[in-house]
């Protein structure tokens, strides 16, 4: 059953990408200013906005992990970080690629934008040694989700103490009054935005499934390994989030 | 801000895609081999199990 709604997430996902960079190449107009290169765009400001969306949700399933001690909010919220990193990977070399044919330069230390993205995702670079440097898989889960909240809540104050910012370099695309974006253009960068936030969450369902069915073998194995005991030989379904286990 | 020379724009919007493109794959390759990985030895596994338990 999960395996088959996870296809049809992935077609979906698949399908608006495709629809997406049609849009991008055959329908959205050339940029009067920047010419070819503001299609960069289209993938990069998509691409920055799930990611630190991404960060968030990690943060808010931190919070429903510490709330309710249930492990699997746990691994969700470490799923979503994780993501969100390899996100915030394409943003920056998407972004430097952008900067290098715009401004000549990979990348600009006193743009507000570009540097407080870069802190955002350094401090989510820390989240993973930190988790891994706790044996104790109880202490690990809850540490992990006070760091992922407390970072989660740093990312919109960055966000918004960027825009008050006053030296902008850095163009706008989204705005409270819709941005400076045609009709045409506003219409292709939504339906990337959709299918990048489709790409997140099928590869979030993906890798959480990876999590289950690795969660699911290290069960097995340890049954395997302690002497014989009919009532502990259950075997878990393969689509079960792991309850107590080290996500390595 | 002047708009590049067609050869040279491309170039980089070809970059930026093509970089995004071998991005996803690799992490749905490395993910996916994992699980199949995971999902096959859980097999072989769960059968050892059964046929242990049924001694």
């Amino acid at each position: 059953m999960q395996g088959k709604s996870l296809r049809s997430l992935a077609l979906a996902s698949a399908a608006a990408l495709v629809a997406a960079f049609a849009l991008v190449f055959a329908y959205a107009p050339l940029d009067a200013d920047q010419g070819l290169i503001q299609k960069i765009f289209y993938l990069h400001v998509p691409l920055a906005i799930v990611a630190l969306c991404g960060f968030m949700a990690g943060g808010i399933m931190a919070v429903r992990h510490l709330r309710t001690g249930d492990r699997r909010w746990d691994v969700r919220s470490y799923v979503a970080i994780h993501l969100s990193i390899v996100f915030g990977v394409a943003v920056l070399v998407t972004g430097s690629i952008w900067a290098k044919a715009s401004w000549g330069h990979w990348w600009v230390w006193d743009e507000p934008t570009l540097v407080s993205f870069l802190i955002v995702f350094l401090l989510y670079c820390t989240y993973q040694p930190l988790r891994f440097a706790i044996e104790d898989a109880e202490r690990q889960a809850r540490y992990a989700s006070v760091f992922a909240i407390t970072a989660g809540a740093f990312v919109p104050l960055n966000f918004i103490a960027v825009r008050m910012a006053e030296a902008y370099t850095h163009p706008r695309v989204l705005s409270a009054t819709g941005g400076q974006m045609p009709g045409a253009m506003r219409l292709t960068f939504i339906v990337a935005l959709i299918a990048m936030a489709l790409l997140f969450t099928t590869l979030w369902r993906l890798e959480l499934a990876g999590k289950a069915a690795a969660a699911r073998l290290r069960h097995m194995r340890r049954q395997l390994e302690r002497p014989a005991d009919p009532a502990s030989r259950s075997v878990p379904p393969v689509t079960a989030v792991p309850a107590r286990s080290s996500l390595r | 801000m002047a708009a590049l020379a067609l050869d040279s724009a491309e170039l980089y919007v070809a970059a930026a895609y093509a970089l995004f493109a071998v991005l996803v794959v690799v992490y749905v390759v490395i993910v996916t081999t994992k699980l199949t990985r995971a999902s096959n030895q859980a097999e072989v596994l769960s059968r050892l199990v059964r046929e242990d338990d049924s001694r």
